[in-house]
């Protein structure tokens, strides 16, 4: 367990968990089991590639933006439960700009081409697939919470 | 980064086969792109039935090559599997692209 994940522990272990380094091949192999857990799981496809796109973002954002070409280590936790999953990453680099998330943009890009923006997608992905958004960051520790609700559920026992 | 590619028509169709592009190799995809599109017609397709996955970082280097394309020559999408429409959904730029459900097919030979 690595130490930047040890208080506010929720009430039960995570279904999954990977602390891995912040780079992107890591992020792609972590990304990896979690897609298998979720399919032993019985999780829906859709439900899956969800929770995959959210958690991508997530964990690229640590990547490119609290570590910004250093690295540094990568908690993932995942709680599975009829509803869905929820997460929590913790990092130990530079917090989001003015400590919180950026807000919620609406509308629909310009079509003219040379507008487009190139990035900025990924809170875009975050917010239009996870809620219960909630992002602490505290000295030498940044953590950020989410839940993916599950829209194909399995039928009751 | 395995791309391929055939020239149907005025058409350069390119076809993607990886079953990711993402923070990972997005910026060898947008490399390889900026290569092949040196000599390229004025119509670019490209083939993303074998992409599985795609993220943000993904997107935008689609979007980069799209606009490196522009003005002149157009940068169209085609055979998109479910996890990467509902990607081009939520950002909106189902709305920028123009979306193929399949790619256009090899012309066979004419009989006689």
């Amino acid at each position: 367990m690595s130490g930047i994940m040890r208080d506010q522990r929720p009430e039960r272990p995570p279904d999954f968990e990977r602390n891995f380094p912040g780079c992107p091949i890591e992020v792609r192999r972590a990304l990896s089991a979690l897609r298998r857990s979720l399919t032993q799981a019985a999780f829906d496809p859709c439900d899956i590639s969800n929770a995959e796109i959210v958690l991508a973002e997530v964990l690229n954002n640590v990547v490119e933006h609290s570590y910004g070409g250093t690295s540094g280590p990568v908690d993932l936790q995942v709680w599975l439960d009829r509803d869905g999953a929820r997460f929590l990453v913790a990092d130990a680099g530079t917090p989001l700009p003015g400590g919180r998330p950026p807000p919620a943009h609406a509308g629909v890009p310009c079509a003219e081409p040379a507008a487009l923006p190139e990035g900025g997608f990924g809170w875009q992905l975050i917010r239009g697939l996870a809620e219960e958004i909630d992002y602490v960051s505290y000295p030498e520790r940044n953590r950020l919470r989410g839940r993916i609700r599950r829209r194909h559920r399995p039928a009751p026992p | 980064m395995q791309i391929t590619t055939r020239t149907n028509g005025d058409t350069l169709v390119v076809q993607v086969h990886e079953s990711r592009i993402d923070a990972a190799v997005a910026i060898q995809f947008k490399d390889t792109m900026r290569g092949l599109i040196e000599a390229a017609p004025a119509r670019l397709v490209l083939d993303l039935s074998r992409v599985e996955f795609i993220d943000s970082s993904g997107l935008g280097a689609i979007v980069a090559v799209m606009k490196l394309l522009a003005p002149d020559r157009s940068l169209e999408l085609a055979g998109l599997t479910p996890a990467v429409a509902k990607v081009f959904r939520l950002t909106h730029m189902n709305r920028v692209f123009t979306i193929h459900e399949n790619p256009p097919q090899a012309r066979c030979p004419s009989a006689g």
